[in-house]
């Protein structure tokens, strides 16, 4: 080989590694939880593969827990020019604040649709305009269902979960014991740092906090009734003494190792929950949908249970929109749905319910597909949103410990939420 | 005074409460790491077990994040330590050997800004920051570590310089030694216990800070304490056995400095405390 040939191949081999580092220069920067990156797969199997591969553009991952990235998202949202395009929102974090700082989507979605949009729950898509605007797509829900220790039912001479809510509670007292091993067991615990769960105590009355429609709700009978049933349970000592500081962690860690019977919790945490690398109960915590009251028998099936969401939005102030809507249609796409469903999101299209590969690897997918149908938002989207909590959460304590009477709580309480509400 | 033998145990007492205080916790988040998960929080709660180092493979396994941030953590503590060690020593030789209103004012300037709580100037930084494209790099938290610590380590460096005798510059000087030679000649080498001891505040301090990495960095320079906290904010639940690994992984560089330089700390600390 001349030397001339030597230096020509070369030339060539280097324009071709030049071409290639070329065509994988576009970045797209993806701000999320860790949840997210986990559900669109990893290595061979991730769902966005194929996307970064024909449009030539890396996927950059930047992950936060739900506070930090909330907060790094108004912060970057907030400034001239951000190098964040596509991010994660919660729906109770939703709010007009918020959307004044992102990219209306309805005309990128007119121009170059989401595949078969109507297929996406459409309470979840409706919840996410604002003054007619669509500033965010749906693509992950969590709705809440009850779990129980199958284990400890029979130890107690129950046949089965609960079919109504007073039943539950019922139970949640015949389960309040010490077992031989002498473990204490705890008969129903939820969180009680946030609202969400207690709501859903309520919607087995149909109640609520605050309505869609900013209606103060707590005052209703729906929420008083039950407040005043977890009180009895409360006086009856089946309701944990620190009730008030049960976070999510402490959730999961007691039905894990047995300390509590029955739980309200986010429907898929069963997987977590029956996982026999951390759970002593393997196979054993079951997973039904929160019942409704008797009253409300030929009403609703199930009680209508709190579900959040998580969706894809884009900052105003991003340099790559339409890069990052097409990004949104590929992971939006029905197949790219299915796919992140059977790594452990929960589906936010109907369809994916119907698919035999899901509801055969997903053993509560029925119990999903259930709550979904009746299911709605804990809180409305809110500003003031932590103050209002603080509020209801201080006024739901000196109810339980017997300081103020629930329905003069609540009174209360609604005093107080009410200067927070929007005009 | 003479020591009786209930003056003696009772001291002793003392330091086994002191150790049980300080080491139970660490005791714990290691015995916790070589459990399987669902033995963490069993009850009653088992001492003894069989050690695994399944959530040490899983760590790595399902936070591959957590190398590169550990890789980060030791960059920016490494750069901030040498870079606030560097302006520390000549501060605290200027400080030391220097007599002037100016000198006077800005070491009370010093103190006074290290009073403020760094979220006042964290907030307002980040758009500057993000504008001189800094952002996400390991410059920019070596910078912040090193001005946030240099007060303290200038103060720390004059104090031990003013225990070195100005004859000893004086004899420099007359050998015909310049300015620079002084210092790295004669003043650095008796000033090593100092250098050690602003070492130590910066080193620990750089590796375990949180809010400038969190308001600062993204994915190039993310830092060791920002995994743990993605990893205690788990929506899915926390997987404790994990995240006991990596808090156990994320002590050991703290522990094996300290342990290296720990003669030299308490030396260190005390050293300055008395004159003559």
């Amino acid at each position: 080989m001349t030397r001339l040939k030597t230096v020509g191949l070369a030339a060539l081999a280097f324009a071709a590694l030049a071409s290639q580092a070329w065509a994988q220069s576009k970045e797209l920067n993806v701000i999320g939880h860790a949840v997210h990156q986990r559900a669109m797969g990893s290595g061979e199997a991730n769902l966005t593969n194929p996307w970064q591969s024909a449009t030539g553009t890396k996927v950059n991952w930047i992950t936060f827990d739900i506070p930090a990235l909330y907060e790094r998202l108004m912060r970057e949202a907030s400034l001239g020019e951000t190098t964040i395009d596509v991010a994660f929102l919660l729906n109770s974090q939703a709010n007009e604040n918020v959307f004044n700082l992102l990219e209306p989507l309805d005309e990128l979605q007119k121009a170059n649709p989401i595949e078969d949009m109507d297929d996406v729950f459409p309470g979840m898509v409706e919840a996410m305009k604002h003054d007619g605007k669509l500033y965010a797509i749906p693509f992950r829900h969590t709705p809440s269902g009850l779990h129980y220790n199958e284990e400890y039912f029979k130890e107690r001479g129950i046949a089965g979960p609960p079919k109504t809510v007073e039943e539950m509670f019922e139970y949640a007292k015949k389960l309040t014991y010490t077992r031989a091993d002498g473990t204490k067991v705890a008969g129903l615990i939820f969180t009680g740092n946030h609202p969400a769960n207690i709501v859903d105590i309520a919607r087995a009355w149909d109640g609520d906090f605050l309505t869609l429609k900013y209606e103060l709700a707590m005052t209703r009978p729906p929420m008083i009734k039950a407040i005043t049933a977890l009180k009895g349970l409360f006086d009856a000592g089946a309701y944990p003494k620190n009730f008030m500081t049960l976070k999510s962690d402490d959730i999961d860690t007691w039905m894990q190792t047995g300390r509590a019977a029955m739980a309200v919790s986010t429907i898929s945490k069963s997987k977590n929950y029956n996982d026999p690398k951390n759970s002593q109960f393997p196979g054993k915590l079951k997973v039904v949908n929160l019942p409704i009251s008797a009253e409300l028998a030929g009403k609703y099936q199930v009680a209508p249970a709190k579900v959040e969401f998580w969706s894809m939005v884009i900052p105003k102030n991003s340099k790559n929109k339409a890069l990052a809507w097409d990004f949104i249609r590929h992971v939006m796409a029905k197949d790219s749905i299915l796919k992140s469903a059977l790594n452990g999101n929960g589906s936010v299209r109907s369809s994916v319910y119907e698919r035999q590969e899901y509801s055969s690897q997903v053993p509560w997918a029925e119990v999903e597909q259930k709550v979904l149908k009746v299911a709605r938002v804990p809180v409305p989207p809110l500003a003031k949103a932590p103050e209002a909590i603080d509020i209801f959460l201080e006024g739901y304590q000196a109810a339980i410990l017997g300081m103020k009477s629930p329905q003069a709580a609540m009174d209360e309480v609604a005093s107080r939420v009410k200067p927070l509400l929007p005009k | 005074m003479r020591r009786t033998p209930l003056h003696s145990a009772l001291r002793l007492v003392a330091l086994a409460l002191v150790v049980l205080w300080s080491a139970f916790p660490i005791f714990l988040i290691v015995t916790a790491s070589l459990k399987p998960s669902r033995e963490i929080f069993s009850f009653p709660p088992s001492f003894v077990f069989v050690p695994t180092f399944e959530n040490y493979v899983e760590l790595f396994r399902r936070w591959p994040a957590f190398v590169d941030a550990l890789v980060n953590s030791l960059i920016v503590t490494v750069g901030a330590t040498l870079l606030t060690i560097a302006f520390a020593t000549l501060a605290g030789y200027g400080f030391s050997r220097l007599r002037s209103r100016f000198l006077t004012g800005s070491a009370f300037y010093m103190i006074v800004v290290r009073m403020f709580p760094p979220i006042i100037v964290t907030l307002p930084l980040f758009p500057i920051v993000n504008f001189l494209r800094l952002n996400d790099t390991h410059a920019i938290l070596i910078v912040i570590y090193c001005t946030c610590y240099l007060s303290l380590g200038s103060w720390i460096m004059k104090t031990f310089m003013d225990q070195i005798p100005r004859e000893l510059d004086e004899a420099a000087v007359i050998d015909g030694a310049t300015l620079g030679q002084i210092l790295v000649k004669v003043i650095l080498p008796l000033s090593t216990q100092g250098i050690v001891a602003v070492g130590v505040f910066v080193f620990i301090f750089s590796w375990n800070e949180y809010l400038f990495a969190f308001i600062f960095t993204a994915t190039e320079a993310k830092t060791g304490p920002l995994i743990l906290a993605e990893m205690l904010g788990s929506i899915e639940g926390v997987d404790w056995g994990i995240l006991f690994a990596a808090a156990t992984v994320e002590l050991v560089p703290i522990l094996v400095f300290v342990l290296l330089v720990q003669r030299f700390i308490v030396a260190g600390l005390t050293a300055g405390s008395v004159k003559g």
